[in-house]
């Protein structure tokens, strides 16, 4: 028993040492810039078509739907102020090139609207896999692992579900996605 | 003799051409103008684009008042919304993050014809039979759908496809891939995965991969979770807990691949006559 707990203290330990010395990993492609400033519709409308979304226009996508607009010049400046607000986590990698999974896009967007968790959530708290159960539960993702990438036309139709949520409150029956 | 055939002849050809110019007559009232698309209210980011000469869209601020053509682009951004008044015959809400160009709005005699094509986001509309026959159509890049006179609600979103709902009068969803059709009552909405049985499934997915806007991995997508069952264990579409209800009485709504013939229209032409092959232009891609 006594053996037990010393394990069980020494992982907490180990944990905590772990955590506190986790620094902020660098950013790949820091000054990796945009066209030119671009407000929502235009925004909306370039990356609709894109296979993949990029991290530095996920992170333009996520700065306009916080803030309205994104006057950033880099992609170092957008993961800053998302960081700072706390929608972007500071243990991930960020790569501006890098396409974008389907956990870092929960993870924002459940950020941003303030969505509360289940059980684990408030434990541990906020995680990719669980805002994305979240989400998917509220019919703004459907099914995926998350560490998948995120095409443009989802990455639209995601901030299209996120964004009728912050009016009304919920996602239109047109939109929702299912199949959770 | 040969005289006699070659009278006949004449007498002949002389009858049709005298009678050409009244065969020439119209026999039907002429097209009238094109009908305007007048902006009501705009709240929020919102663009129209224009085509101009040598490819490419000239994009300007949409602002109240604003009287729109056809070929006319709208994009709506975060948090924005526009009203448009359809002529006479009601009003369409355009909600935020969708594009949806105006690809033929008309009148012919006193039926209006308005087909708008969407490629993302979703919008609401109030269509007015009131003041006459309407044929009002949303081509998204997956499904037609169309009413004649009531209030639908419309939606494309690459991950999930094409979805409406009825909040008045019946909606009829006509799928581009496989050509299945769901017609639907108020209170009801339509489900892509119903009108993509499995047998079709081959055809839907190479359909799909011609579909601009959408990448492979989404078409997959909309095929694995829209059919459900695909090659394996069975035909027919899965069981999604659609709120689709239970033909009438009169057998007629809530059913897929309706008798169309049978079912009475609410006004306007019936749905026999309507052509659901999409006019070529602005329903996808643009």
């Amino acid at each position: 028993m006594k053996a037990m707990q010393k394990y069980l203290l020494a992982l907490a330990a180990a944990t905590i040492v772990g955590g506190c010395g986790q620094s902020a990993k660098p950013i790949v492609h820091p000054e990796a810039a945009l066209p030119a400033p671009e407000d929502s519709p235009e925004f909306m409308d370039r990356v609709s078509s894109m296979p993949e979304i990029t991290e530095n226009d996920a992170m333009r996508g996520m700065l306009m739907f916080v803030n309205g607009k994104d006057d950033s010049e880099s992609f170092e400046q957008r993961v800053l102020k998302l960081q700072s607000m706390n929608i972007a986590a500071s243990s991930w990698t960020f790569n501006a090139d890098a396409a974008l999974t389907r956990g870092k896009l929960a993870y924002m967007v459940g950020q941003a609207l303030n969505v509360q968790g289940g059980v684990m959530s408030m434990l541990i708290g906020p995680s990719q896999r669980y805002h994305q159960r979240e989400l998917q539960f509220m019919g703004m993702m459907g099914p995926g692992f998350f560490l998948d990438t995120v095409s443009g036309g989802e990455f639209v139709a995601i901030m299209a579900r996120a964004d009728a949520y912050r009016q009304t409150g919920s996602v239109p029956d047109v939109l929702r996605a299912q199949g959770q | 003799m040969n005289a006699r055939i070659l009278a006949v002849i004449a007498a002949s050809l002389l009858a049709n051409a005298l009678s050409a110019p009244a065969q020439q007559a119209p026999a039907t009232a002429p097209a009238e103008p094109q009908q305007k698309v007048t902006v009501l209210s705009v709240s929020g980011p919102a663009q129209k684009g224009l085509p101009k000469q040598g490819g490419g869209f000239d994009w300007s601020n949409l602002v109240e008042n604003d009287e729109l053509d056809d070929l006319t682009i709208i994009r709506t951004g975060l948090g924005s919304k526009v009203v448009l008044k359809m002529a006479d015959r009601g009003e369409i809400v355009i909600n935020s993050v969708t594009k949806v160009g105006i690809s033929d709005f008309r009148r012919e005699g006193r039926l209006m014809q308005a087909q708008l094509g969407m490629k993302y986001g979703s919008l609401r509309a109030h269509v007015d039979s009131s003041k006459g026959p309407n044929d009002f159509r949303v081509a998204t890049p997956t499904a037609t759908l169309s009413v004649q006179g009531s209030k639908p609600e419309v939606g494309f979103a690459a991950d999930t496809g094409a979805r409406g709902r009825s909040l008045e009068g019946r909606l009829r969803y006509v799928s581009k891939l496989t050509g299945g059709t769901q017609t639907v009552k108020p209170g009801e909405s339509t489900e892509e995965g119903r009108t993509l049985p499995s047998l079709n499934l081959a055809k839907s997915f190479m359909a799909r991969m011609w579909t601009p806007g959408m990448t492979p991995s989404e078409i997959q997508f909309l095929i694995d979770n829209r059919t459900g069952r695909g090659f394996i264990g069975g035909f027919g579409p899965r069981d999604t807990g659609s709120p689709l209800g239970q033909p009438d009485d009169s057998g007629c709504g809530s059913q897929l691949s309706p008798p169309v013939d049978s079912c009475p229209e609410p006004g306007g032409i019936s749905e026999s006559e309507m052509p659901y092959d999409p006019p070529p232009g602005y329903e996808t891609g643009y």
